[in-house]
């Protein structure tokens, strides 16, 4: 750090503490979270709207755009909870009517914060009244409300422009690298600051880039505001640690995409709303299966839209499954006992010529039918027979990129390792047909499909393939699923299953996201059902439930944020396959 | 007494012809849409016996058809409820009919079709339906994706009438009318429940059903206050979520 830097540094440390000095104790534990009750406003906002609202936090006062409310971090005017609380209640309503009825800016001119906020408290006339009318209740709070809040723009927050997607048609290349995933580069640092309300993706000015020399002196002026047009290089050092506190000070409101390899990153959540990218078709003469992907919005196929390139995973190594087999021996245990129980349960088996045990119904059965003169029917014993297991599965991994992160203090992708590792110990000690692999993708025309365990391969030859499993790339969950249907489809089994292990979003670089995303998975689902394969998810990250009901339906999902959870997630599994 | 239903489309006519061409009806609709209630509503209306037989996985044909049992020494075959209602001539109502065992669709196949048969195997014994008889099967569509559906063969055999939740107006006709209540209350109850119908893509079981809020109703005219009501009518049978009923009351909250 230079010495303007460390400069800048402590002057900011002392602005930020002396703010925080400025609020009382008693304030500070009447302080509401947004974070702690995001789950019941989101509900909330649904239930009021109808539509997939998700609720972010602001840098200031908030609004809505699309599907997403933005509401502040924190509020603590009122020197109780319950006030605090119903500020945000307030907030949710507010948004839903004023989201319900569309007030915001749909002009192509970008607007200026305080005109926005002046065109929030116009509408704010209009809005309250029509929600007074339904929701008399809301009344008594935003009086209440009123008596300390006087900021106008806290209450009805600012409007935001908000306009329709365009789809911008561009060029993406086949990767460069091959797709051996161990090449992706490793993530340092990694930093989370508020989301940003409207972000404009710009695309990359190579040339203006390779100008950037000459730019250098003026680097520090300009980082203090927006994008002004001058560009530099776009570099993936990580010198993040060193500058978050700067950082923090930018507006977010440009960002670019970059090929180059990271190794720092500082994550926001933002709204995109200017363009969506939407990639080109690329040919390639590596072997590779086109499969179609669904277009809700036209709703029709796109056919032949996505390349899945089967690979087999080669690199092994032995010492990650032993330690997560010494590490989750109880969980291996209890999942034994659990199967075990599954597994020898018998079923009462009737109509029986031979048994254990006579039915008496049909004894009963028997007499009549002599006493009435009819030949009686000799089966007239039962018998407990083991369960025929008739059950085929295939382990479908996500390896992209985002299971790097952590939640809840592991990393994604190991909560993935060691479940599947857990697993299949135990389906392998059952001699169960199963079979593991893994996706991640680069683009449509880039969805890698890595085989680890076949249905044929044995599991202890197999598992150690599992360790050396990288992250890489995007979550493009549909032509996964297809592939794993296709492979699936053939097993001889009664019952089929996909178990899809992964963080939850579907998300690719060209436009797989959102609803459209959520609406292919869907459509894939509802292929693999008609071939009487069925799907069932689970999810590492809790925010998950609020899109997987979306994709899978109510029941066919589990939360599974660590190992240990496992037993209890694939027993509920178990009770959807034995219906 | 005629029980009360509100049309809520061309249900009652195609009922009445369907009725007159000794169709068989399958009726599709979510929970406590008021499929048995219109039922009951028709058997009324048509002055007939109605017999109804509440199908669980459990049921098989012997429980519709009948069985032999033992009186003292003998042995006296006696008949089911399926049986008696052919004989007598009643309608005849098979609440949840894909949850039933697969012996009981293969039963009433020749009873659906222009045979109008019910072969009784044990006894040897065929019986024609008279004109006046008439079945009438009911199931849920969205309850048990994938788990339990009706063969196509099966569901060709019928004349379909599709249920859903009434529209803002009927239904807050219904409560009105049903319980007695005051409109403006039966409108906020309607008003609530739209609001939370949105809800079914984020993965409620059952949405709030009309029969939920006849209960609320209920409980309001009886002297329970409105949000208690709709608390424990309403939010408490949908979920155990405590998010989500935690939203769901706050909206309670602010309509009531």
């Amino acid at each position: 750090m230079e010495w303007k830097e460390k400069l800048f540094k402590k002057v900011y440390e002392y602005i930020k503490h002396t703010n925080v000095q400025n609020y009382s104790k008693s304030q500070l534990n009447q302080r509401v979270f947004l974070k702690d009750n995001i789950d019941r406003f989101t509900y909330l906002a649904r239930i009021l709207t109808g539509s997939p609202i998700e609720i972010l936090k602001s840098e200031n006062e908030g609004g809505y755009a699309q599907n997403t409310f933005f509401l502040p971090e924190y509020y603590d005017k009122f020197d109780n909870i319950k006030s605090n609380l119903n500020f945000y209640i307030f907030r949710v309503f507010y948004l839903s009517v004023q989201k319900k009825n569309k007030f915001n800016w749909f002009e192509k001119e970008s607007l200026d914060l305080e005109s926005s906020r002046k065109i929030a408290t116009i509408n704010s006339e209009v809005i309250l009244k029509i929600m007074f009318k339904e929701f008399p209740g809301v009344e008594t709070i935003f009086n209440e409300l009123l008596q300390l809040e006087d900021r106008n723009y806290m209450l009805f927050g600012k409007v935001f422009k908000d306009n329709k997607n365009n789809e911008v048609l561009i060029k993406t290349h086949e990767s460069k690298k091959n797709v051996d995933l161990s090449t992706e580069p490793e993530i340092t640092t990694e930093l989370e600051t508020s989301a940003s309300e409207l972000v404009d993706v710009l695309t990359a000015n190579n040339k203006s880039i390779e100008d950037y020399t000459l730019m250098h002196s003026f680097e520090k002026v300009e980082t203090a505001e927006e994008f002004s047009g001058s560009w530099r290089e776009l570099d993936g050092s990580d010198e993040l640690n060193e500058h978050k506190d700067s950082l923090k000070e930018v507006k977010m409101k440009h960002v670019v995409r970059s090929d180059n390899p990271t190794h720092s990153i500082y994550k926001s959540e933002h709204l995109r709303n200017t363009y969506i990218p939407l990639s080109g078709d690329i040919k390639s003469d590596k072997f590779h299966i086109p499969y179609d992907e669904w277009d809700y919005n036209k709703q029709q196929y796109r056919k032949s839209f996505c390349k899945v390139f089967p690979n087999e995973a080669i690199q092994s190594s032995s010492e990650y499954v032993e330690e997560t087999i010494n590490e989750q021996y109880t969980t291996i245990r209890e999942l034994s006992k659990k199967f075990s129980q599954f597994y020898n349960e018998k079923e009462k088996v009737k109509f029986q010529v031979n048994g254990e045990d006579m039915d008496l119904d049909k004894v009963i059965q028997n007499i009549t039918e002599i006493k009435i003169g009819n030949s009686p029917s000799e089966k007239i014993y039962f018998t407990k027979r083991k369960r025929h297991k008739d059950i085929s599965i295939l382990l479908l991994m996500d390896l992209s990129l985002s299971t790097d992160s952590f939640s809840k203090g592991e990393r994604v992708l190991d909560v993935e390792k060691k479940s599947v590792i857990s697993f299949c110990e135990v389906l392998s000690n059952f001699d169960a047909r199963f079979q593991v692999d893994g996706f991640s993708s680069r683009t449509r025309n880039n969805c890698d499909y890595i085989n680890i365990k076949s249905f044929k391969e044995n599991w202890n030859t197999s598992k150690t393939k599992i360790g050396p499993l990288s992250s890489g790339g995007y979550t493009r969950i549909g032509p996964a699923i297809r592939h794993a249907t296709a492979i699936i489809k053939k097993e001889k089994s009664k019952k089929k299953w996909i178990i899809l292990l992964s963080d939850g979003k579907p998300n690719d670089f060209d436009r797989y996201e959102g609803k459209y995303g959520i609406e292919d998975v869907r459509q894939a689902k509802r292929e693999a059902l008609r071939s009487n394969v069925h799907i069932f998810a689970l999810a590492i990250e809790d925010a998950a439930k609020h899109y997987l009901p979306r994709m899978f339906g109510q029941s066919e999902f589990k939360i599974l944020n660590s190992p240990n959870k496992l037993p209890l997630a694939l027993s509920e599994f178990y009770s959807r396959i034995n219906k | 007494m005629k029980p009360y239903y509100l049309e809520n489309g061309e249900e009652i006519r195609v009922f009445e012809h369907s009725e007159k061409n000794n169709l068989p009806i399958l009726i599709k609709g979510p929970t406590g849409c008021g499929k048995t209630r219109f039922i009951e509503y028709m058997a009324s209306k048509l002055n007939r016996q109605l017999i109804t037989i509440a199908c669980h996985e459990e049921t098989s044909a012997i429980d519709l058809l009948g069985r032999h049992v033992i009186k003292g020494a003998e042995t006296v075959w006696q008949d089911g409820p399926l049986t008696k209602a052919v004989k007598d001539g009643a309608i005849i109502y098979l609440d949840e009919i894909a949850e039933a065992r697969p012996d009981v669709i293969v039963a009433i196949h020749s009873l659906t079709d222009h045979r109008r048969i019910l072969y009784l195997d044990r006894i040897n014994e065929s019986i024609t339906a008279p004109d006046n008889f008439m079945l009438v099967a009911s199931f849920n569509p969205g309850y048990q994706t994938g788990w339990k559906e009706l063969k196509p063969s099966t569901r060709q055999r019928f004349v379909g009438l599709s249920f859903n939740y009434p529209e803002h107006k009927l239904e807050t006709q219904i409560i009105t009318e049903e319980i007695g209540i005051d409109s403006s209350i039966s409108k906020k109850l309607v008003k609530l429940a739209h609001d939370i119908r949105n809800l079914t893509e984020l993965g409620l079981a059952e949405s709030v059903s009309t029969r939920l809020l006849v209960d609320a109703a209920k409980l309001m005219k009886s002297g329970l206050p409105k949000r208690l009501a709709c608390q424990v009518a309403i939010t408490e049978p949908l979920t155990d979520d405590n998010d989500i009923s935690t939203a769901l009351n706050d909206i309670i909250t602010m309509i009531f």
